[in-house]
């Protein structure tokens, strides 16, 4: 009977060898080819979408909340959150200095703990059916 | 002009008044708890720091109507002998220089060790970042904090 570290150990190594086959044969150029091939017109239209979309993830009014940082940034030119605000443990703030201790719950939704002006972009998140991303 | 119920310090109180009044207008105007300071009206300086539900809120920007059938504690009902963990460590370590924003700082700080009773020095930082003291005590603020701390688990 095969250990469970053992079967662990074993379903490793066989993704390991696997997946560089397995993502040659679906990344392949003649894939990619077939797929271009097949469906004219369609990266164009995926790229146009994507833009539409990308305007909204890159506003500031996202990135600013939604950052790769332990804090918030502010302005249209992302700079640090004014009284060094932090993300804090649930990412609602630090223990004393709460999102919600100054933003209040008046705008947008009142989890969302955001500064005035949010309702505008959520209208813009509804129309790309957005909203469940910027939920976090 | 409408009816607001809350309890202030565990005691209740029943007003007719305008729902988008400031809280900090209403604890210092109408109820004439003054320990709650008036610093910049923006949220920005901490000085106006109270309690709602045990969560620290800026009541300058806080309208009446969001505290309705909540509980808010000022300063003055931190406790009624100067007991809390906090007042004792101010006293001891003598923090305030002119003392306009301690109230506030004090409120902040007894939210912290609400949460966290053995907080690291970037804690502190962290949770007292939002609350501005032009006399610069940042430096004794921490040590009491510190010192509360170690009161508050001693204690328990």
């Amino acid at each position: 009977m095969i250990q469970p570290c053992r079967l662990s150990l074993l379903i490793c190594l066989c993704a390991t060898i696997l997946a560089p086959v397995l993502a040659g044969v679906i990344c392949s150029p003649f894939a990619l080819a077939t797929i271009q091939e097949n469906t004219p017109g369609k990266d164009a239209q995926s790229l146009q979408a994507f833009r539409a979309v990308a305007s909204v993830l890159t506003s500031p009014r996202c990135l600013n909340c939604h950052t790769s940082t332990d804090g918030p940034l502010q302005g249209d030119d992302n700079h640090p959150h004014a009284m060094n605000v932090k993300r804090g443990l649930d990412g609602k703030g630090s223990a004393a200095l709460r999102c919600r201790a100054c933003h209040q719950t008046e705008n947008a939704k009142p989890h969302w703990c955001v500064g005035p002006g949010i309702p505008a972009l959520g209208e813009r998140c509804r129309r790309y059916r957005m909203r469940n991303l910027f939920h976090g | 002009m409408e009816t607001t119920r809350f309890k202030v310090n565990d005691k209740p109180v029943e007003l007719q008044i305008d729902p988008q009044t400031p809280l900090l207008w209403v604890l210092r105007e109408q109820l004439g708890l003054t320990g709650t300071k008036f610093g910049c009206g923006m949220a920005l300086c901490g000085a106006c720091t109270v309690h709602v539900d045990g969560t620290a809120v800026r009541s300058c920007v806080t309208p009446v109507k969001a505290v309705a059938g909540r509980q808010v504690r000022t300063i003055e009902g931190l406790s009624t002998d100067r007991s809390h963990p906090i007042q004792r460590a101010w006293l001891q370590v003598q923090v305030p220089q002119c003392g306009y924003c301690q109230p506030g700082q004090m409120m902040s700080a007894a939210a912290l060790l609400s949460v966290n009773s053995n907080p690291s020095d970037s804690d502190i930082d962290d949770a007292m970042a939002g609350n501005l003291c032009r006399c610069g005590t940042y430096a004794r603020i921490r040590k009491a904090i510190h010192m509360a701390a170690e009161m508050t688990r001693s204690e328990k």
